[in-house]
């Protein structure tokens, strides 16, 4: 993944550490994963039979897991049976060689695009602007990212981060745009709605200009050869409607088995990530335009995405984050997203479930950081309607980072775990000369966090252990 | 040529890692029974509509419904509308929208300058408020998409309780097919569930940002 | 009913006073408390550090220092949990396997065992205050410390706005990100003091700590009790272990 900006999951934590002191990204973020988290538990709480749901959701997707190569295939013939040309990438290399193929095959100068976050990991857009083309975000959240050129903050609302004032400066700088008489300059204070009318003005034209349309993929469906494309903008329906060509990216977990188990996911996707009980559009696309029909891509392209995402089936625990179908519930649930928003992660995919992607899609040197960015309170398993039981993947990752090196200190702690007159007689000569443990955490070799630890918290201070007061205790009782 | 390797490639390693762990699917429970649709039905969908500013006025007969797509042209300011084709038999909305310039659907540039975009849905899901669309030879995509009003007419006939009858509906919309066994479905089919929307600025809700802005609903509530 | 101790390693030399509170709870309420020797560290460092044949070396010791037919009461949900996590450390089928099932089984978080007690919830304690109760995630939703205090003649137990979310504590996390950890105590923090409470209850020492000590930094006089503290204090009318109560 590469990205426009400075943001590395390599300095995670550097990232985070500074994230946190952002008070207006803090308000902004609290005001946001309030907003989505409360509308999801209106939502939740009013859907009969959740559980039920939830867990055909599930069994939805295990499904699409456990016959995922089969499935692939079926995919594959059917959507070519219905007219699809259909490409396999092994990475995101590939992915964007094919994309750039199909652009020069038709000769595209504009592209437009649906929110994806496939298209993102994949760094499409500076691969089509490198060959000339015009490459347009059209969902609302993704077009403002891409006018600030940043990358996305949040699953579901891309540039929560940005304040209308923002939004209007931008506008005004990277697109000349004027205020709605047209006659004015378009001031800071110009209302959202006005803001969103004039995004939808300057998109229009570009979807009525485009030669080629490019969306992600909220499910395939391996029996009939569709996609199906969930949102709630009409970006979507536009750039697969208006163009000529489509061209849809999928990853490759991204499968349903049958229509059945697409109906499943339609239940619950919306009503999790929005808190809708359905998304304002939900379109079921097989095969281009036929014979007689006005609009829609008269060429149909289904890219089948893996980027390392077959190599995890073979892990029993890890592929369970293969399941997530982008709801975004688990980033709103997470009090380290809620403090340091998306960025700080560095990729494209953030808060828990981002987490581990990126850490099983991306260089492992890169993401040595990312699972302990992560306090183990299970807020995010608890909301994640799919199952995922995502500490216990972060614990898994931890493992394979520490790789059976568990460093020094971590060794140490062990060694007197193992042997506890050794780790009486520490505790005893640590309590003697540092009760307060002002100057233990700073020894050479202990982790350099213990040091800041001290400095910014009050350390405990070791007492008389329990084990001597308890015996004192029964000794003075039953001597008395 | 690359893409062909890739393919084996990904192929091979699914199976493989499935070999190494294989994954069985426990039983789900059963999909919970669907609501019956019964006469509260045009309530129903009313109600899970009003929240999303879409209101559904029922009509007893074609003239009422004529009446109906009338006023609502006349409340939106409309002076020019686009319609699909294929209509349900005995409607003939061109009388009531006889004020309006028809405009032929053909293409997406001609779309973008009309103010009402009229179109029929073959089913409407009441647990969801979701219009099912399937669009065809005369029933372009865009109809329900470009002009800021989208105007829907829903046959009593066409109530159903959820997306679990989606799976049916598009199969019964399927043209023979010798090389698909299920038959090819239409190439497209939309929900439409109330008008577009976005609230990606600050999070305040916006109507209309790329698709309508309204969603009016007509429920013709006789026999057809 | 004769029980075995799993007393935490953060409160055997920083919280002493919490595993006294416990004892003198479980004893008063016709427990046989056994504290069995060489207790350290149950595993969960190594095993949140990723170091999995620490933890699992760590685990073996448990296994032998807990033997026998007796439940083992922990005053530490996260630790509870721990001890309960042993059967994923081994290979199943093995004798260790089954051994690590055995006293997964019989671990029990010290709220979820007192709710077992004859008599239980309403034991007579009494305390006038207002208690605002941190729940802790690593009590995995439990409502134990609810149920149990909720039982206290003169309590008024209040829950904050967000009662699950996590104090940001999380062992290491608080080491690796020291600010993101202090943002997080802050925000709880915040909630909890707005409830205008006397004592901030839980039944989570690792939590309390966290918690205390940002109270402590900022100056506010609200004492913290882990839940046996509270019980102790409501059934004895004193804090065993030297604690004044004032």
């Amino acid at each position: 993944m590469v990205l426009t900006s400075t943001f590395t999951p390599r300095n995670f934590r550097e990232q985070s550490e500074k994230a946190c002191h952002d008070a207006t990204l803090r308000a902004v973020l609290d005001h946001a994963t309030r907003y989505f988290m409360g509308k999801r538990g209106v939502a939740l709480e009013a859907f009969a039979d959740r559980d039920t749901h939830f867990a055909r959701a599930r069994a939805a997707r295990l499904t699409a897991l456990s016959r995922l190569p089969d499935l692939l295939e079926q995919l594959e013939q059917r959507a070519t049976a219905a007219g699809t040309k259909v490409h396999w990438a092994h990475d995101a290399a590939q992915a964007r060689e094919i994309v750039a193929g199909i652009a020069r095959g038709c000769g595209a100068k504009v592209v437009v695009k649906g929110k994806s976050m496939v298209t993102e990991e994949i760094a499409l857009n500076p691969a089509l602007e490198a060959d000339g083309i015009e490459v347009w975000e059209t969902d609302l959240g993704e077009f403002i990212v891409q006018l600030a050129e940043e990358p996305p903050s949040h699953i579901i609302a891309p540039c929560i981060h940005k304040s209308r004032a923002d939004v209007a400066a931008l506008f005004r700088e990277k697109l000349g745009l004027a205020g709605l008489s047209g006659q004015e300059d378009l001031e800071d204070s110009a209302s959202i709605p006005e803001l969103t009318l004039l995004a939808r003005r300057a998109l229009r034209e570009k979807f009525l200009a485009a030669d080629l349309g490019v969306t992600g993929v909220n499910i395939a469906v391996a029996e009939t050869g569709s996609v199906i494309l969930v949102e709630n903008e009409g970006n979507i329906r536009m750039s697969t409607t208006c163009p000529p060509v489509h061209v849809a990216i999928m990853s490759l977990e991204k499968v349903a088995a049958s229509l059945e188990d697409a109906a499943d996911i339609l239940r619950v996707l919306p009503r999790s990530a929005t808190g809708q009980k359905m998304s304002s559009y939900v379109s079921v696309l097989t095969g281009p335009r036929r014979s007689g029909e006005l609009d829609g891509a008269r060429e149909t392209h289904l890219v089948i995405l893996d980027n390392g995402r077959s190599e995890i089936l073979a892990d029993a625990v890890l592929r369970e984050a293969l399941l997530c179908f982008r709801c975004g519930a688990c980033l709103n649930s997470c009090p380290v997203y809620q403090t340091i928003g998306g960025h700080a992660y560095g990729s494209v995919y953030s808060g828990p479930i981002g987490t581990l992607l990126s850490s099983l899609l991306l260089p492992a040197k890169d993401t040595r950081d990312l699972p302990f960015g992560c306090t183990l309170c299970g807020a995010c398993k608890k909301t994640c309607p799919l199952g995922i039981d995502h500490p216990k993947l972060m614990l898994r990752l931890r493992e394979r980072v520490c790789a059976g090196s568990p460093g020094l200190a971590s060794a140490a702690h062990t060694f007197l775990a193992l042997h506890p007159l050794a780790y009486r007689l520490v505790m005893g000569a640590a309590r003697a000369v540092d009760p307060h443990l002002n100057l233990l955490p700073r020894l050479p070799g202990l982790p350099s966090g213990l040091a800041s630890f001290v400095d910014s918290r009050q350390p405990p201070e070791l007492k008389k252990p329990f084990t001597a007061q308890l015996r004192n205790a029964r000794k003075k009782r039953g001597g008395a | 040529m690359m893409s062909v390797d890739a393919r084996q490639r990904i192929l091979d390693t699914l199976r493989a890692g499935l070999a190494t762990a294989p994954l069985t699917v426990p039983a789900p429970p059963a999909r919970p029974a669907s609501l019956p649709v019964g006469p509260d039905a045009w309530a129903l969908l009313a109600e899970v509509l009003a929240p999303l500013d879409v209101r559904v006025r029922l009509a007893k007969t074609p003239a009422e419904a004529a009446n109906h797509v009338a006023d609502i042209a006349r409340e939106r300011g409309a002076q020019s509308y686009a319609r699909w084709e294929h209509m349900p038999p005995a409607l003939d909305m061109d009388d009531a929208l006889a004020g309006l310039s028809r405009v032929l659907p053909d293409c997406c540039q001609t779309l973008a300058h009309v103010d009402i975009g009229l179109t029929f849905a073959q089913a409407a899901l009441i647990d969801s408020g979701s219009l099912v669309l399937v669009a065809g030879r005369e029933r372009p995509r865009a109809v329900s998409l470009l002009p800021p009003t989208h105007v829907c007419l829903v046959p009593r006939s066409a109530l159903a309780p959820d997306v679990s009858a989606l799976p049916e509906l598009l199969r019964a919309h399927a043209d023979a097919s010798p090389s698909l066994p299920a038959g090819k479905l239409p190439s497209c089919l939309n929900l439409v569930t109330g008008p577009s929307s976005t609230a990606d600025i600050e999070l305040v809700l916006v109507r209309g940002v790329h698709g309508p802005g309204a969603l009016d609903i007509v429920g013709l509530d006789w026999d057809i | 009913m004769r029980i075995k101790l799993m007393i935490p390693c953060l409160v055997e030399d920083c919280l002493p006073e919490i595993g006294l509170a416990v004892v003198s709870v479980l004893e008063r309420l016709g427990c046989g408390v056994g504290h069995p020797k060489g207790q350290t560290c149950c595993g969960q460092m190594a095993f949140k550090t990723g170091d999995a044949a620490g933890a699992r070396a760590q685990a073996l010791r448990s296994l032998d220092v807990f033997a026998g037919p007796e439940p083992v009461v922990c005053p530490s949900g996260s630790c509870a949990k721990m001890l309960r996590t042993y059967p994923q450390l081994f290979e199943p089928g093995t004798p260790d396997h089954a051994r690590a099932l055995a006293l997964a089984g019989r671990v029990v978080e010290f709220c979820e065992f007192v709710l077992t007690l004859p008599g239980a919830p309403d034991f007579g304690a009494r305390l006038t205050a207002r208690a605002a109760l941190h729940r802790s995630c690593q009590l995995d939703g439990s409502d134990a410390p609810q149920r149990l205090l909720a039982a206290v003649h003169g309590l008024t137990l209040l829950e904050p706005e967000r009662p699950e979310r996590c104090c940001g504590f999380g062992g290491l996390f608080s080491l690796q990100f020291p600010a993101v950890s202090e943002s997080l105590v802050e925000d709880k923090a915040r909630e909890l003091l707005a409830l205008n409470p006397d004592i901030l209850v839980s039944a989570e020492p690792s939590c309390l700590m966290n918690i205390s000590g940002y109270l402590s930094r900022s100056g506010s006089p609200v004492r913290t009790l882990h839940a046996a503290q509270l019980l102790d204090l409501a059934l004895n009318g004193a804090l065993t272990g030297g604690v004044s109560w004032s």
